[in-house]
């Protein structure tokens, strides 16, 4: 084996991938543009975008205590100085969550900002009944602004504010909508609604609303203490889920990115002819281990970038506890396992076949070794050492993304992360060897496209 | 190679096939299309390797020891599209071990005596069809090998290419390097090569120089032209009952530009020529030497079933691609 035509090989496999102007829009300037639209260029979007309301909101009072207080409560003046607020406090929530790189927290806040609505407030009165009460909450209707019809129907129970004779409980409201309502406008009448019931319901047993709030609140914080820093931070399993979801999705970035590369460039040497040239001056096994070698650089780049923008996300927005630092440290020999078991068997399909499109029936089995730990991933992710995580974490082809992502939410006996690695250096060694049979007889190979069985009959061929 | 034989599935491409080369020669490797040229090619190459026999080559075992001694250039050619010629040659340079340094002149060089000297920077797929067969063949001597195998190498060249490429296919060979030149067109052999190999259905049927397989074969026609012209008339027609009378002539059939009489068997042809010499009207009389494409239509005409014309068709159609099919290996 010649290591300076590998080197070789791989050098043409790399450069002629990764610096090209393709690979670095897609691979990075798209992904960041796209990135930097999600956090900036949406919510300002999504702020502009709210439509205004304008109609009517119809309430039928059957306590007879709410009516008045309600039409108060959404007096346009109250709803300025409410949206105001809102407004104001989602501005910065945006801001915040944005600058934070919290690009979910960002879209949340921003998507919660409304207009100020026009909204007609009528009384139907409390003695609206059966055909008569449903006909008008049929007229709540899919109307449009310019119509400026009926949006909405309160109904308010009788016993929403007193409790019928002998009830422990009150009654409520209901709320019939538009099928296309606002849902922050929804929101706004429910939440006015309830502040008004709330209200009379206390004064009406001799209480004050906010005492009652006051002593139902009870403030609580769950924090995560670092020793190293002395800081505290909101304990939330939620980024931790994410955290190690993210491990997975890098490992399948770089190996895909890697493997699809190998395979197109393969199908490129073979149908433009070159491939011949190329055995002609290297053997087989030096061109298939050339191009592995190349496209796992590039496989690897997208790993460093992307894993480091990642973690570099962490620590701007002062989480760089969350770091899984096991998972850093056994990312790369993972990366390097599955990478040769998948762009194996990538080499070999593009060896055997002369187009991209026939390709697709023979990488099914390999999408499968993709697809399904990123199915069970969540699940994983969720309980990391459940006995699903465990046997599939040992298990070859898929065995690695498991680990990682297990890795990634909390710690691992290193017996297990030792199986594993070793199920993987073997899976990845019987891949090697099944693709060098395969590239070295399907190279030269014309003609219909083979079936898997048809390259196990070239494996004992060669 | 000695007793080398090759078989896809139930196909036999190679069988049997013994050739010993000796360095320095010019080696014409000719048959029809489907022969068996391009296999045998391969496995000298270790691009395929043989079922059964033995093979060395520039004395090691196989070429997989000595590539960087083997200029190639395949059949089916190909280039990197994408990649500009001057890289695309460094790179095949550097596969074959050449040192960096200075290759950039070399390759300069090289295009110049190729009259492209101004595609060092354009991309592969900006060249002609003839343009990068040119590229094709530099890679293939650009590490100034030892044996030089070319396949094919003047299908898709133009008349004026086609003298460039041989000048250069003789300068390697005067060069000290071996060659071997293989071809369906028989006469791109004839005009090139000192030493023939036939090869037809996989066996090989001649192998000898060109000179000794001229020599052993007999002349068996003479050439000749009616003094009016060689258009069909009268003129010819008379002309050739006039041959055709004369006593060592068998029949008298239209040839290219004029008439051919096929001489009797046991009679000299140079009696045959002077007969026929000393029919008025003559413009012009000569005797017709075999060509390659006569003595390989004489050695296996019955062998495949095929007509004369048949053989004569397919052997003057264009190059055929030799793949191997997936459904032919796995039958």
């Amino acid at each position: 084996m010649n290591v300076s035509k590998i080197t070789r090989v791989a050098g043409r496999e790399f450069a002629s991938t990764a610096l090209t102007k393709g690979f670095i829009i897609g691979g990075f300037i798209v992904p960041a543009v796209l990135m930097a639209a999600f956090m900036f260029i949406g919510p300002m979007l999504i702020n502009r975008g709210a439509p205004e309301v304008v109609g009517e909101l119809a309430v039928v009072d059957k306590s007879g205590e709410v009516f008045e207080r309600f039409r108060a409560a959404l007096s346009p003046e109250e709803i300025e100085a409410w949206q105001a607020d809102r407004v104001g406090a989602t501005t910065q929530g945006v801001q915040e969550a944005a600058e934070s790189g919290d690009i979910g927290g960002a879209l949340t806040a921003a998507t919660t900002e409304l207009k100020v609505p026009t909204i007609r407030i009528t009384n139907l009165g409390p003695d609206l009944e059966g055909d008569a009460l449903n006909e008008q909450r049929a007229a709540v209707r899919d109307n449009s602004a310019e119509d400026d019809g009926r949006l909405a129907l309160l109904m308010v129970d009788p016993n929403a504010t007193q409790r019928a004779e002998g009830e422990t409980d009150f009654g409520g409201y209901t709320l019939t909508v538009q099928p296309k309502l606002d849902p922050r406008l929804i929101g706004l009448i429910e939440g006015r609604a309830q502040r008004v019931i709330r209200e009379v319901r206390a004064e009406n047993s001799g209480q004050s609303v906010d005492e009652i709030l006051a002593l139902s609140n009870v403030r609580g914080d769950s924090v995560v203490y670092s020793a190293e820093t002395g800081q505290e931070r909101d304990a939330d399993t939620g980024i931790q889920f994410v955290v190690s979801f993210v491990a997975m999705a890098l490992l399948m970035m770089g190996v895909m990115f890697g493997g699809q590369y190998l395979l197109t460039t393969t199908i490129e040497e073979k149908s433009s002819r070159v491939v011949e040239v190329l055995l002609s001056s290297c053997s087989a096994f030096e061109l298939m281990t050339g191009k592995i070698l190349g496209q796992m650089l590039v496989g690897g780049l997208i790993l460093v970038v992307y894993g480091g923008g990642a973690t570099g996300a962490l620590i701007t927005i002062s989480m760089a506890d969350l770091i899984p630092v096991q998972a850093l440290i056994f990312l790369p020999p993972f990366f390097v396992l599955t990478y040769l078991m998948i762009a194996a068997l990538m080499a070999a399909i593009g060896s055997a076949v002369n187009e991209l499109r026939e390709a697709q029936s023979l990488m099914a089995p390999v999408m499968m070794i993709i697809m399904v730990p990123y199915m069970l991933g969540i699940f994983i992710a969720q309980d990391p050492s459940s006995t699903l995580a465990r046997v599939t974490s040992m298990a070859p082809a898929f065995g690695p993304f498991v680990m990682i992502t297990r890795i990634a939410a909390g710690n691992v006996p290193a017996w297990e992360i030792a199986v594993s690695l070793a199920v993987a250096t073997a899976t990845a060694l019987a891949s090697l060897w099944f693709a060098a049979k395969v590239f070295r007889v399907g190279l030269l190979m014309f003609g219909k496209p083979p079936s898997f069985g048809t390259m196990i009959k070239w494996v004992r061929m060669a | 190679m000695r007793g080398v034989r090759k078989t896809f599935g139930k196909k036999v491409a190679v069988d049997q096939f013994d050739l010993e080369i000796e360095r320095g020669s010019l080696l014409g490797l000719i048959g029809p299309n489907g022969a068996g040229k391009t296999t045998s090619i391969r496995m000298i190459m270790s691009i395929l390797f043989p079922d059964a026999g033995e093979l060395s080559v520039l004395g090691k075992r196989s070429a997989v020891e000595s590539k960087d001694q083997i200029g190639y250039l395949p059949e089916e050619r190909g280039v990197y599209k994408k990649m500009k010629v001057g890289a695309f040659l460094r790179h095949m340079a550097a596969l074959k071990g050449v040192p960096t340094q200075g290759v950039g002149r070399k390759v300069g060089e090289w295009l110049d005596r190729v009259e492209l000297p101004d595609v060092l920077s354009k991309k592969c797929e900006e060249l002609s069809k003839g343009m990068q067969q040119k590229v094709q063949f530099i890679a293939s001597v650009i590490h100034e090998p030892e044996l030089l195998i070319l396949d094919e190498p003047f299908s898709g060249l133009d008349p004026v290419n086609m003298r460039l490429l041989r000048e250069l296919i003789r300068e390697q060979c005067e060069g000290g390097r071996t060659v071997i030149f293989s071809t369906h067109v028989m006469v791109q052999a004839e005009e090139l090569c000192d030493r023939i190999v036939m090869i037809h259905q996989g066996e090989k049927v001649l192998d000898d120089s060109l000179a000794d397989i001229k020599a052993r074969t007999p002349v068996t026609s003479v050439l000749f032209e009616p003094m009016s012209g060689h258009r069909p008339g009268p003129d010819l027609d008379a002309a050739a009952a006039l041959v055709r009378s004369l006593g060592p002539i068998d029949d008298v059939v239209p040839h290219d530009r004029g008439l051919e009489a096929r001489i009797a068997n046991g009679t000299d042809p140079a009696s045959a020529m002077r007969e026929i010499a000393g029919v008025d009207d003559l413009a012009r009389v000569e005797l017709k030497r075999p060509t390659l494409e006569d003595i390989f239509i004489g050695i296996v005409k019955g062998q495949s079933g095929e007509t004369e014309a048949e053989l004569r068709e397919r052997l003057r159609s264009g190059a055929a691609v030799e793949e191997v099919d997936t459904e032919e290996v796995m039958a």
